[in-house]
């Protein structure tokens, strides 16, 4: 990338290629680890209960932000899903840049925050249906997973939800 | 108190952060920088105050808090007053190891600039010894439009 | 409780989209100059300098190594801190211990941004901060969540598109009259209903900018403050609260709500005997990243009931010369350098105070105000100033 000039004044761009790239390398944990390999594996989304307030996390937490306790183990989690209704939701038709791969992401996308059926708990993941004029809230939706085979052990073995009539 | 929660394998996530960024070298640095590329100059920014000359250049004297605005040119040649002989290779390093950093202290200069050694052998560089500047034939206002400095005649 | 500490001198820059005739260092000196000039003392009298930036806006990192000369720091001590949106917030804070403590007498805070050096990429830098696991791939930034603040609001209580118009348009107009602010807009109400949509329903006209700028502050001891200026203007309390970063998560929780914000008010406001806020507290500079976010807050901060701070700038309650003046500056809403953002809330909250707002200097006295910020970690500091010492 080469170096610009306007006038009289030097504006270099940053890096090797123009960009910063830094890889990381993200330690999931016990309870995260646990919580997407079921979903890998058995297609199965839990939650967990805090013994002190009763709130559910998902995915499961190893501690309760507010009580600052340890959470329950697997034998206590709750399987919730694939069905829920949709909070609130967004649709975003401005293409960012995914930090991840320095390219724009693609337009438009739904991001909505679902309480999934089983616990009082949510999740925030992509709904299929990105057109407003077919979204409200209180819509029912349901998880649409990957075919096993491509599971990875993460959120995107659910590709998205997609929108169901009860 | 919790169970145990026992995954059949720690997960994690790799991933990268990939980002653009520019950055503005502002007027001071951008006149130093001019001047390597155009003319193959040196130049310094004196504090009147401190009577000390900053190369590379700045806006503000990290002395006194005053503003410069005196330039003086330099010759361009220095000495050594450290350096050190890099033994391996990465990206983002301006050279092929093995390659020597040095704290070049220039002519006319009460700072030391930090630049690169070249056409030396490496186990004969010594604190003290005279050192001219190897500029870049496609220069880019950059830097490293000096290549590198090599042992002055 | 500490010393008793006062804000005796102020200073910014321009804040504007870009800033290509000066480095970061340079931009940071010119902030640090004016806050000096203002509190009418030299570096030397200086016994710390603090800076605030957000970490991959710039291409560079340590900024507050880089920029010594710039910041007056040299042979000091100090910090650089980064806290998402509250930066400036939790520097005046930082700054307050820093003299309540005892141990240092005068304290420099600059908080500064150059948002341009990362092209305009600001949400990018801010999705770095979710989780990657979880979050990170459905993170739009501060602007999905705000989006999620003006969708649920507008569900929640059917008031329609049309008051965070309103709202753009008060801060716009407001921001015409503030000679330090980014975007000079001359706005209606249809300007901002037309504007493309970012992230539905947040258009681009209700969102923030991002800027270059920078804002510092001198706070002093009230022994050296007393002598140092007629008008010093008394840091009289402040609460900082955090939020879980996983908010999302929790369904019980009304999703709209900012519980951080409404922590931070509830403590104030008991500490200070505060009831009715908007009868006992002059005015309220609050972080407004977007035209919706001011409206919600006023609710969640407990200036108003639920469901009732749409109506406010419409009926003029939150104009400059309205009965509780909210953001007189024009806000986050026309000027967002986001390390010095917060700082600026203060800022101008002490300069309406002190009288010398110039063209946005409020209608009615001014012997109290509130000064808000609130971001990226979801946490909120809130600031109580007063122009006289209780
Ligand atoms: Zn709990
Ligand atoms: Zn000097």
């Amino acid at each position: 990338m080469a170096t610009e000039q306007t006038q009289d004044l030097i504006i270099v761009p940053c890096g090797i290629h123009g960009e910063m790239n830094m890889t990381y390398r993200w330690g999931a944990g016990d309870f995260l680890s646990k919580a997407f390999e079921e979903l890998r594996d058995n297609g199965k989304i839990y939650a967990n209960e805090c013994p002190q307030c009763g709130r559910y996390h998902l995915p499961p937490r190893k501690v309760c932000g507010r009580c600052h306790v340890e959470m329950d183990g697997f034998d206590k989690w709750v399987q919730v899903g694939p069905r829920g209704t949709v909070l609130v939701y967004t649709v975003t038709l401005a293409p960012f840049l995914d930090p991840e791969t320095g390219k724009p992401r693609h337009v438009p996308y739904c991001v909505a925050t679902i309480q999934l059926d089983g616990a009082p708990c949510a999740l925030e993941h992509f709904l299929k249906e990105t057109n407003p004029e077919n979204l409200k809230v209180g819509m029912r939706v349901e998880a649409v997973l990957k075919p096993e085979a491509q599971r990875k052990g993460d959120l995107g073995d659910i590709i998205h939800f997609k929108t169901v009539q009860e | 108190m919790s169970q145990e929660t026992k995954p059949k394998a720690p997960l994690s996530i790799e991933g990268a952060i990939i980002l653009p960024y520019r950055y503005a070298a502002g007027g001071v640095m951008s006149r130093f920088l001019i001047a390597l590329r155009d003319s193959k100059k040196t130049l310094g920014i004196r504090c009147s105050r401190c009577n000390m000359v900053y190369v590379p250049p700045r806006e503000t004297c990290l002395h006194c808090f005053g503003r410069m605005d005196e330039w003086v040119e330099l010759e361009g040649s220095g000495t050594v007053e450290s350096y050190t002989v890099v033994r391996y290779s990465l990206p983002v390093h301006p050279m092929a190891a093995p390659f020597a950093f040095a704290l070049i202290k220039l002519d006319g200069a009460d700072t030391s600039l930090t630049h690169l050694l070249g056409e030396i052998d490496l186990e004969k560089i010594k604190v003290g010894m005279k050192v001219e500047p190897v500029y870049s034939e496609s220069r880019k206002a950059s830097i490293l439009d000096i290549s590198y400095f090599r042992p002055a005649n | 409780m500490g010393r008793r500490v006062a804000i005796v001198g102020i200073g910014q820059t321009l804040h504007k989209k870009r800033h290509i005739d000066r480095n970061h260092t340079e931009l940071i000196n010119e902030a640090a100059r004016k806050a000096l000039q203002d509190a009418e003392i030299t570096i030397e009298d200086v016994d710390a300098v603090l800076n605030g930036n957000m970490d991959l806006f710039e291409g560079h990192n340590l900024m507050d190594a880089m920029t010594v000369e710039g910041s007056g720091a040299y042979m000091k001590p100090g910090l650089k801190m980064n806290t998402g949106g509250t930066t400036g917030g939790t520097m005046v804070a930082s700054g307050w211990y820093h003299v309540a403590s005892g141990k240092y007498d005068v304290v420099l805070i600059i908080g500064s941004e150059k948002l341009e050096e990362s092209g305009g990429n600001t949400t990018s830098a801010i999705i770095t901060c979710a989780d990657p696991l979880t979050l990170r791939p459905y993170h739009t930034g501060a602007v999905g969540a705000l989006a999620i603040v003006a969708a649920s609001y507008m569900n929640q209580y059917r008031c329609g598109e049309e008051p965070g118009a309103i709202v753009r348009v008060k801060a716009a107009g407001n921001a015409l009259k503030n000679p330090y602010s980014h975007l000079k807009l001359t706005l209606t109400v249809d300007d901002v209903l037309d504007s493309a949509i970012l992230i539905w329903p947040l258009r681009l006209l209700h969102m923030c900018p991002q800027s270059s700028g920078a804002c510092a502050i001198v706070l002093a001891s009230e022994e050296k403050a007393k002598k140092m200026t007629k008008k010093p203007v008394w840091i009289t309390d402040f609460v900082t609260s955090h939020m879980e970063a996983w908010r999302a998560t929790f369904a019980p929780d009304p999703i709209p709500s900012m519980q951080s914000q409404t922590d931070s008010a509830i403590k104030l406001f008991k500490r200070n005997g505060i009831t009715n806020p908007m009868k006992q507290v002059d005015m309220f500079e609050m972080y407004d990243p977007a035209a919706w976010a001011e409206i919600a807050w006023l609710e969640d901060f407990l200036i108003c009931e639920k469901g009732e701070a749409w109506k406010l700038a419409e009926k003029g309650v939150t104009a400059l010369d309205g009965a509780f003046p909210v953001n007189p500056s024009g806000g986050v809403q026309s000027t967002n350098p986001i390390g010095a953002t917060a700082m600026i809330r203060v800022a101008e909250a002490a300069l309406q105070i002190r009288g010398d707002a110039g063209g946005h200097q409020v209608t009615k006295n001014v012997n109290s105000a509130l000064a808000s910020s609130f971001g990226g970690a979801n946490w909120t500091n809130l600031f109580l100033l007063k122009k006289n010492l209780d």
